[in-house]
């Protein structure tokens, strides 16, 4: 099967109401037709809440969004009682660090990276300073990369949690997964992969990664916002307390007692992203529906091509490894003397949308010793197109700054 | 959106330099989207300023805004400052105008009018003042 990025493109409606060289989507990708349909058609023929009216809307509304969780848990194979709807990759984090916060001991430890967005980062510090838990961080190299050679030091039978993103969204870098699958089942710790970057860029098999909570955001999958998955295995999750509590997760209450459901609906309370999910789910089955080895060809030479092109300019700094197998088909860059914002604002002249600054990863930026970077991030609907505009840009923005 | 990059006085403001005044009392703020970051340093007696200087790492709209603070703060007070930031708020938002003649050169940043992410780096210098 080929790959045309024109094809993919002619999916999403905003890009004929607006054409212009969409280059955020490590941020958040746009949405095919076949996403606002799904939603658009949910809320016109399943509108209600569920797992609590038994009338035919209600009932309409219980099935889509439990085959939307059967969805997840096919294209993740996984079970899915393992699959949580949350908010997004955010509140995922949240609420594995909330039950460690429940079940760690003083001293016991924490290990995540340099590499983390904040998301995987505050709920950790939070925990390390109310528990007095012992955070750990694991640097990066000068390229961006993790730095696996200290992990050694770092790990110890005190440590009970490896949180560690997939793929970095700044450097592109992806994490060599096994090498801390094997490390954590040394001192038999758990693993958390945080595949906010990553999802996009694969589908992932959960048995063969071997995670025991896998986390993901809707909208970085041509999916909708306000929407996430928490995957974890199912002995965790029987284990773990409710995060939120509300309706829909009581199995039994009184003035003076409560048992709640078990998982998965013990970890959703209230009312639930309906619409979202039958948007995520229609997402993963429109990308069921593309060649992502040919597509994954396509974008390393792509990306190979574009950080060649952008070598060979003056002042132009590029971060993070070179386009290889195991980077995700994003290039962030620096105009030396020129601040990225400024940079960002020529581009935007261009019709080229990136995104400038720190992408709420400060750890990482601090370690490269950098005040920001401009953040080109591809996704399945850029071509070459997209590629030589951003070139002509910058040519633009190293004249004009 | 008009173009500031194009606007030689926002240009040449950002060129400016104000240096840091040893001694003198530090007021510090950062803007989280971008990580620019701005140490103000102000000479104050008898609560008016004297003297403003500053250290700053930020986008050409913010080293403007900083030069600009740093050439008007002598005679106001840290009260009147916090209440032209309210000023330039809304003058950035296209809800008002800066009341004080002194500091109208502040309206070549209504040149930000639709570009609200902007903003922050317009007002990064004021913030400062707590």
């Amino acid at each position: 099967m080929s790959f045309n990025p024109q094809n993919i493109a002619a999916d999403f409606p905003i890009f004929t109401k607006y054409p212009h060289h969409y280059l955020d989507n490590a941020a958040m990708t746009q949405v095919p037709q076949q996403v606002l349909s799904a939603i658009i058609d949910h809320e016109t023929e399943a509108r209600a809440n569920i797992h609590r009216s038994g009338h035919f809307l209600g009932e309409r509304a219980t099935i889509a969004y439990e085959d939307a969780r059967q969805a997840v848990a096919d294209y993740l194979n996984i079970d899915p009682d393992e699959v949580i709807f949350t908010s997004g990759s955010t509140q995922s984090l949240n609420l594995v660090a909330y039950w460690l916060g429940e079940i760690l001991k003083p001293n016991d430890e924490v290990i995540i990276t340099e590499a983390e967005h904040h998301s995987n980062f505050l709920p950790w510090l939070r925990l390390a300073s109310q528990k007095n838990v012992n955070l750990k961080i694991l640097p990066i190299r000068p390229d961006g990369c993790l730095d696996i050679d200290k992990l050694p030091q770092l790990i110890s039978k005190k440590t009970k949690i490896l949180a560690i993103t997939q793929a970095s969204n700044v450097s592109g870098a992806i994490t060599d997964v096994k090498h801390f699958r094997d490390t954590a089942n040394a001192v038999g710790a758990l693993l958390l992969l945080d595949a906010a970057q990553a999802m996009a860029h694969q589908k992932p098999d959960l048995k063969a990664l071997d995670s025991d909570f896998y986390v993901f955001s809707g909208h970085k999958i041509y999916g909708p916002t306000g929407i996430g998955i928490l995957a974890a295995k199912a002995k965790i999750l029987q284990e773990m307390p409710p995060f939120l509590l509300g309706g829909g997760m009581v199995e039994e209450l009184t003035s003076s007692s409560v048992s709640y459901l078990s998982s998965p609906f013990r970890f959703e309370a209230g009312t639930q992203p309906l619409a979202q999910a039958q948007g995520l789910k229609a997402a993963l089955e429109w990308s069921e529906k593309i060649d992502h080895q040919a597509a994954r060809n396509y974008q390393e030479n792509l990306m190979t091509y574009l950080w060649k092109e952008l070598s060979k300019l003056p002042r132009l700094k590029l971060i993070g490894p070179p386009p290889d197998p195991n980077k995700i088909p994003l290039i962030s860059f620096n105009i030396e003397g020129a601040h990225p914002h400024d940079v960002a604002h020529i581009l935007n002249q261009n019709r080229v949308a990136v995104r400038a600054g720190q992408h709420c990863a400060k750890p990482l930026f601090q370690a490269l010793k950098q005040d920001g970077a401009v953040r080109a991030s591809f996704a399945l609907y850029n071509g070459d197109e997209d590629a030589e505009a951003l070139l002509k840009a910058v040519h633009q923005a190293i004249k004009r700054l | 959106m008009n173009d500031y990059l194009e606007d030689n006085r926002i240009r040449a403001l950002a060129d400016e330099e104000h240096p840091s005044l040893p001694g003198a009392q530090e007021f510090k703020a950062s803007n989280p989207l971008c990580g620019d970051r701005i140490k103000l340093s102000l000479k104050i007696e008898d609560q008016v300023i004297k003297e403003a200087g500053y250290e700053i790492r930020g986008c050409i709209l913010s080293r403007a805004a900083a030069a600009i603070f740093a050439r008007n703060a002598r005679g106001e007070n840290l009260q009147n400052l916090k209440m032209l930031e309210q000023e330039l708020r809304k003058m950035l938002k296209g809800e008002g105008e800066i009341s004080s003649g002194k500091w109208q050169e502040l309206t070549i940043f209504k040149v930000c009018l639709g570009n609200r992410s902007r903003h922050e780096c317009v007002l990064l210098p004021f913030r400062a003042i707590k």
